[in-house]
Order: C-alpha cells, then sequence, then structure tokens
C-alpha cells in the first residue's frame, strides 16, 4: 500500500462508532449521584495543598536516611538531587495557579499517576543507586509531571471560588 | 430536541435533555475512546467518564466553542489520561514495544475495515499519535504537549505508525 492509498483508508474511516454495551444506564445513575458529591474549589485547593505537604514529607523520610553527622556531611545523591529541584518547581507552580484548566478535574489523580511510576523508579533505585538510566527516568517522570500541572493550571480559571 | 436547547436544559439538571446530547455524540465519544485505548471494556467506562465529566462541566460551558469541539476535547483528555495510566502502570517505555495485536479488535462495528484493525495493532504510543494526529485533526505540537512528548518524538512516532500500516497493509 503506498502513501494514497493509505490516505485513502484514513478518509473512508467512520468518524462515529458504535458501543456494543448500553452505556447510558450506568451514566443516568451517577449524574443523580452528582450533586451530593460536589465539593467547593476551596476544599479542593486544601485538599492538594494537603497531598502536596504529605507527599513531600513522606518522600523525604523515605528517601533521607535517618544517619549521623558523618552521613549528613556526604554530598547529596542525584536522586535527592533531582527530588529537591522538581519538588520545589512542583511546589512553585501549584502555590501561582489560580485555578484549574478546563478538561483537567482529575489532575490529582493524573499526579498520583506520575507519583506511583516515580516511587516505582525510586525503589529500584534503592537496589541501583545512582544507576544512570533510572535517573534519567525518573528525571523523564519529573518533567512530564512538571508538564501535565503547567497545563492543568492554566492562567484562566474555570474552577473558581 | 436541538442541540442549543439541549445544552441550556441540561446545563439547568435537566437529565432527558442531557441524554438527548449523549444520543447525538456517543458514536463519536466511543471512537475516540476505542481508537485511542484499544480495547472495548475501556473504550466503554472511557465513555461513561467522559459523559459524567461533561454533565458535571455543562454548567461552566459559555459557548465559548462549539459543544461538539468542547466535548470532543474532553474526550480526547480523558482517553489519554486512561491511556497515560495504562502506560505508566506497565512502567514500560513504549519506544521500544513491538507491535501486538490488541486484545479485542473485534469489538466495533467498523472492525472489518482493515485499516481500523491494523491501528489497533500499533504500538501504544504510535498509536496514540496517529490517532490524535490522523483521524483527530491535532497538530505534533498540540499532540507533544497531550502526551507529554517531545514534538520530534510526536513526528517520528506518526512516521513509523503510517510506515507498519502501510507494510501490514500490504500484506493483506
Amino acid at each position: 500500500m503506498n502513501e494514497q492509498q493509505l490516505d485513502q483508508a484514513i478518509n473512508q474511516l467512520p468518524r462515529q462508532l458504535t458501543p456494543q454495551r448500553e452505556l447510558w444506564p450506568d451514566i443516568e445513575s451517577r449524574l443523580t449521584a452528582r450533586k451530593a458529591d460536589e465539593k467547593s474549589p476551596l476544599w479542593l485547593w486544601a485538599t492538594a495543598a494537603m497531598v502536596t505537604l504529605v507527599s513531600l514529607i513522606g518522600w523525604q523520610l523515605a528517601l533521607l536516611p535517618a544517619t549521623d553527622s558523618n552521613t549528613q556531611a556526604q554530598l547529596p545523591s542525584a536522586e535527592i538531587m533531582l527530588l529537591q529541584v522538581y519538588e520545589q518547581q512542583k511546589a512553585r507552580q501549584l502555590q501561582q495557579a489560580t485555578g484549574i484548566a478546563e478538561g483537567f478535574d482529575n489532575w490529582q489523580q493524573q499526579l498520583q499517576i506520575w507519583d506511583q511510576a516515580i516511587a516505582q523508579v525510586q525503589l529500584a533505585l534503592k537496589f541501583y543507586p545512582d544507576e544512570p538510566q533510572l535517573l534519567a527516568q525518573l528525571q523523564q517522570l519529573y518533567q512530564q509531571q512538571l508538564s501535565y500541572l503547567q497545563q492543568a493550571t492554566l492562567q484562566q480559571p474555570l474552577i473558581t471560588s | 430536541m436541538e442541540i442549543a436547547d439541549a445544552i441550556t436544559k441540561a446545563q439547568q439538571g435537566d437529565t432527558a435533555a442531557f441524554y438527548s446530547l449523549y444520543q447525538q455524540f456517543v458514536g463519536r465519544v466511543y471512537a475516540i475512546c476505542w481508537r485511542l485505548l484499544a480495547n472495548r471494556q475501556k473504550a466503554e467506562d472511557a465513555s461513561q467518564e467522559v459523559f459524567i465529566k461533561i454533565w458535571q462541566q455543562l454548567p461552566q460551558f459559555r459557548g465559548d466553542s462549539s459543544f461538539a469541539t468542547w466535548l470532543h476535547s474532553i474526550a480526547t483528555r480523558t482517553a489519554i489520561d486512561i491511556w497515560r495510566q495504562e502506560k505508566y502502570l506497565r512502567l514500560t517505555d513504549s519506544s521500544d514495544e513491538q507491535p501486538e495485536l490488541a486484545e479485542q479488535s473485534q469489538s466495533c462495528n467498523s472492525s472489518e475495515l482493515p485499516l481500523e484493525q491494523a491501528i489497533q495493532r500499533l504500538p501504544a504510543q504510535a498509536r496514540a499519535v496517529f490517532v490524535l494526529f490522523a483521524l483527530e485533526g491535532y497538530q505534533h505540537q498540540e499532540i507533544a504537549s497531550l502526551l507529554c512528548i517531545a514534538e520530534g518524538t510526536s513526528k517520528a512516532q506518526y512516521f513509523r505508525a503510517r510506515q507498519l500500516l502501510q507494510e501490514w497493509l500490504a500484506d493483506e
């Protein structure tokens, strides 16, 4: 198949597809429960701040070894330096955010997914400290998380207090 | 019911009006979810999630863009969020993935189309880029932002997807 034939095939694909399962009953049952689940934006921001704080403390407790003064005098590992740099940036972005952009209402859940992936890489780093590929992967995950956070906290909020 | 009328009523909490919107757009939403996720069950769940989000965010819809555009944006972001979740929970580097048969490629009503089947066989990142660029009309810069990848990676994945599709479809 050449380029032109592929383009033709693409143009022939239907714009709509029909799900096999009837989706409406489940949707409808959740619509009625919606109002009870609604929470104020202030509550959301308080939760976000708390989650960030707890994560930061948790990570520091997990990563910073309980050590004596000799160990503390050592240079910080690349992993801890990465953590500090990105946590500072993340905290700054959250602090400067004035609202959540359209389509990012589950941003906290999304950040948690990255946190899970980051935690797995950090676990691997415990076995292979300062392993370059793991550090690169950790850095990539941090950057992606920051990038997502930047998108999620755009200037014109739709959820305002 | 007219779309504008249905939107106004649904914004006021009228579920019948919202059902009318659902009927008009479920096919479009499901197509986006199914092509991005390559799995019937996940696509159906994602489609439901999209409509829940639309219901929740509808009071904020001011008509700055068309409703279809707004809905399309929510559907794409929701499907990508789920796609990303799948990707990171498996902690795979999709650039190294080998093409694999989708779990349930027979699960949609256009599955008889060879291209539709071939798209489902693409590696996850190449499939996402291909669907967003070739079928949903996003630019590489937008795709890069949506998928949290470099713009160059998006272009490379699109080129790779086209090559694989041409190769597979030529064999048939």
